[in-house]
This record gives C-alpha cells, sequence and structure tokens, in this order.
C-alpha cells in the first residue's frame, strides 16, 4: 500500500499561490506582458497550472526539493516554488519558440522571458549570498542545460550516445531547486548523488518525450532519437515504428528507468521511490495497451497487405 | 502510409464504426478512400479487431494530438 500522498497539498497550494502572485506582479509591473503571459500560460498549462505542474506525468520539478529536504520551511518552499514556475515557464517559452512548435505566439511575447528570468532568480538571491556554493552549482547546470539544448537543435537528429550527451541534459538545471534545499537543509553533501538521479530520470523523461512526440518532431522539422535510429538504419520511420521501433524503444526506455530506479535507492527518499513506483506502473502500463495496439495495428496491415489469399482485401492499382 | 504505418486515426474510427455496424458507412467505401477492395471474409476479420486498441496508438503518436500541452515536459 501506497502511504505517500502525491502530490502533495502543499506543493500544490505553493504553487496556485505563486502562479497568481507571480501573474499578479506582473500586472502591477507591466501590463501588456502580464495579458500575454496570462494567455500564454491558460494555453499551454490549462486554467490551473498548479495541477499541470503536479500531474503524474508531469517532470516533477515542484516535488524534488520538499523531497530532497523534508525539513523545508514554507517560507523557502514557497521561494523555490516561485523561482521553478518561473524558470519552466522561461525554458517553455524559449524552447517552443526555438522548436517551432508554435503558431507564432512565443516569438511574439519572447520579451516576456526578461520577467520570467528575473523571477526565477531572484528567490535563489533572496537565499544565498552572491559567495555561496549554491551559485556554483546555478552557474553550471544552467549552462550546462543551455549547451545541451543548443548542441541538440544545431547537431540534428541524434543517435543513442549522442542523445545521452545532449539531449538527455536537457533537464539538467532541476537539480538548482534541489541544491537549494539540500543547502537550505545544511546537507549540500547530499548533492552529488541528487544530481545523479536528476540527470538518470532526465535520460527517461526525455525519451519519453522522443518516443511518444517523434511523429510531431518528423513534422516540426524538430531533432529526435526515434527519427535518428530510423536514419541510422536506412529505413521509413513509420514502417519501422511498427515492425520495430516501438519495442526498440520500449527496452530503452524500460532500461532508462532501470537506472533512475537505481540511482533513487540511496537518496532516502521514501516519496520520490512511491513516485517512482506510481510513475513507472502507470508508463508500462500504457506501454502495455500500446503493445497490444500494435499487435492489432499488424493484423489490420497484413489483413490490407494480403492480396494473394483470396480472403482479403486487394489494393487497386 | 496506411498499411506499413501508424494509421490516420480518424479514417482508423471511421473504418471501426463501418466494421462494427456502428455507422451507415460502408466498409468498402472507407477502405475504397485508401485504395482497397473488400471482400466479405475481410469484412468478418476487421470486426474482430480491438479497435479500441489500435486507435489509442494512433492517438498516442498523433502528430497534432496534445500529449504534451498541460504537463510539464
Amino acid at each position: 500500500m501506497n502511504q505517500h500522498a502525491f502530490p502533495r497539498s502543499e506543493v500544490v497550494a505553493a504553487v496556485r499561490t505563486q502562479w497568481r502572485s507571480l501573474s499578479t506582479d506582473a500586472h502591477r509591473r507591466a501590463p501588456t506582458l502580464a495579458r500575454e503571459l496570462d494567455r500564454w500560460v491558460g494555453k499551454v498549462l490549462g486554467a490551473r497550472p498548479e495541477a499541470a505542474f503536479t500531474a503524474l506525468e508531469s517532470y516533477p520539478l515542484v516535488h524534488l526539493p520538499i523531497w530532497a529536504a523534508p525539513d523545508l520551511t514554507p517560507a523557502v518552499l514557497r521561494l523555490l516554488v516561485r523561482s521553478t514556475v518561473s524558470g519552466y515557464l522561461y525554458v517553455r517559452l524559449v524552447d517552443n519558440a526555438f522548436d517551432a512548435d508554435t503558431d507564432g505566439t512565443e516569438l511574439r511575447m519572447l520579451p516576456a522571458a526578461s520577467y520570467l528570468h528575473t523571477e526565477f532568480q531572484l528567490p535563489y538571491q533572496q537565499l544565498y549570498p552572491f559567495d555561496h556554493p549554491f551559485w556554483d552549482t546555478f552557474t553550471s547546470a544552467w549552462t550546462r542545460a543551455a549547451e545541451a539544448t543548443l548542441a541538440d537543435r544545431l547537431l540534428g537528429n541524434p543517435d543513442v550516445d549522442r542523445f545521452e550527451l545532449a539531449a538527455a541534459r536537457k533537464t539538467t538545471s532541476a537539480i538548482i531547486p534541489v541544491a537549494a534545499a539540500l543547502h537550505a537543509g545544511g546537507e549540500p553533501r547530499r548533492l552529488p548523488a541528487w544530481a545523479r538521479f536528476v540527470d538518470a530520470f532526465g535520460r527517461w523523461h526525455q525519451l519519453g518525450n522522443d518516443f511518444f512526440g517523434w511523429r510531431k518532431d518528423q513534422r516540426h522539422g524538430n531533432p529526435n532519437l526515434v527519427l535518428g535510429e530510423a536514419l541510422r538504419r536506412r529505413v521509413d520511420p513509420d514502417g519501422w515504428f511498427l515492425d520495430e521501433g516501438f519495442e526498440w524503444g520500449a527496452e530503452l526506455l524500460s532500461r532508462y528507468a532501470a537506472e533512475a530506479a537505481a540511482q533513487a535507492r540511496p537518496l532516502d527518499s521514501p516519496e520520490l521511490v512511491s513516485y517512482l513506483e506510481m510513475r513507472l506502473s502507470t508508463h508500462r502500463a500504457r506501454l502495455d495497451g500500446l503493445r497490444q495496439g500494435i499487435s492489432e495495428q499488424v493484423q489490420l496491415s497484413r489483413l490490407l497487405a494480403d492480396t494473394t489469399g483470396g480472403c482479403c482485401a486487394s489494393r487497386e492499382r | 502510409m496506411v498499411v506499413t504505418g501508424l494509421v490516420d486515426h480518424e479514417w482508423a474510427a471511421r473504418l471501426q464504426r463501418a466494421a462494427t455496424g456502428q455507422s451507415s458507412e460502408q466498409v468498402g467505401d472507407v477502405l475504397a478512400e485508401h485504395g482497397f477492395r473488400t471482400h466479405p471474409d475481410l469484412e468478418a476479420a476487421l470486426a474482430q479487431l480491438d479497435w479500441s486498441a489500435i486507435r489509442a496508438v494512433a492517438q498516442a503518436f498523433d502528430p497534432e494530438y496534445p500529449f504534451d500541452e498541460a504537463l510539464i515536459c
């Protein structure tokens, strides 16, 4: 029986109040920017951003700090959540504009990135002075994520090695709020182990994005591991995915999931372990359902393709 | 591509409804849109497929399906 509630109610409440506060402050300082921001957030995250931030299928950005430091005070939690919400919106705004997954909205409102980046960094400035070791993690993780995003984009469809070196590291900045929480809790020595988990979980999470989003990336011309693998094999991605690619991707997902779970075990965070069990179990059930669909679809393809047995359809020339 | 690739889920949905008698469309007419000719045995075989599983696949990998909207990804 799972004894750890997910999502945590205080985290959901903190996301709700901090997003409202972020929006209210924007309306006071920059009404045009605020209107655009409200509209865009409503479009990408729905009417309740706190639900998006705390959904089981979402990257658990806002939960990681409290899992790393369960004694986090409500005041520090609020600061970290405000920063994380701002930082995520900043990255999503830039990524959507960058990835061509946009009808132009993100490009038109790109100046709002200044506000979001400021609100991402300000809470940490309230917590840590300029020469605090936290800023070493901040600078290296933030720069590493930007480097990974740019390299991923410029180098085109990756193979598995390059995916692990670049694409999978796009979420590496998730260590920043964790580092802030560990420093606040007086346990910065635990940071390297958390960094290993964040990298391993990021690999699995990013592969999930590439696996389920490869046709969208194909349409938008974005780099994608599934497309890279089909290209490497010199096969049509559609046909290959049905015949082999689904299982190829499912197996790699399973390997990355096992690595993430292994990196979580030494962290002494029962809530994280419980979350991973739930998340990975849901993920496996989804794959099993899709596996059944793939099998039925192969059967459908055979029925439609069989032109010799006399029992089935023939394709008109 | 219909035969080797991931089925267009709107087409699959119409084929499902036709194959399982849930619409007034004829299986042959739907199949003909992609250049296939039907046969009674084929129609019987199509009616036996697990169409909800097929549609779940088509939807999961649909490039226009907003799978990552309203999620933190």
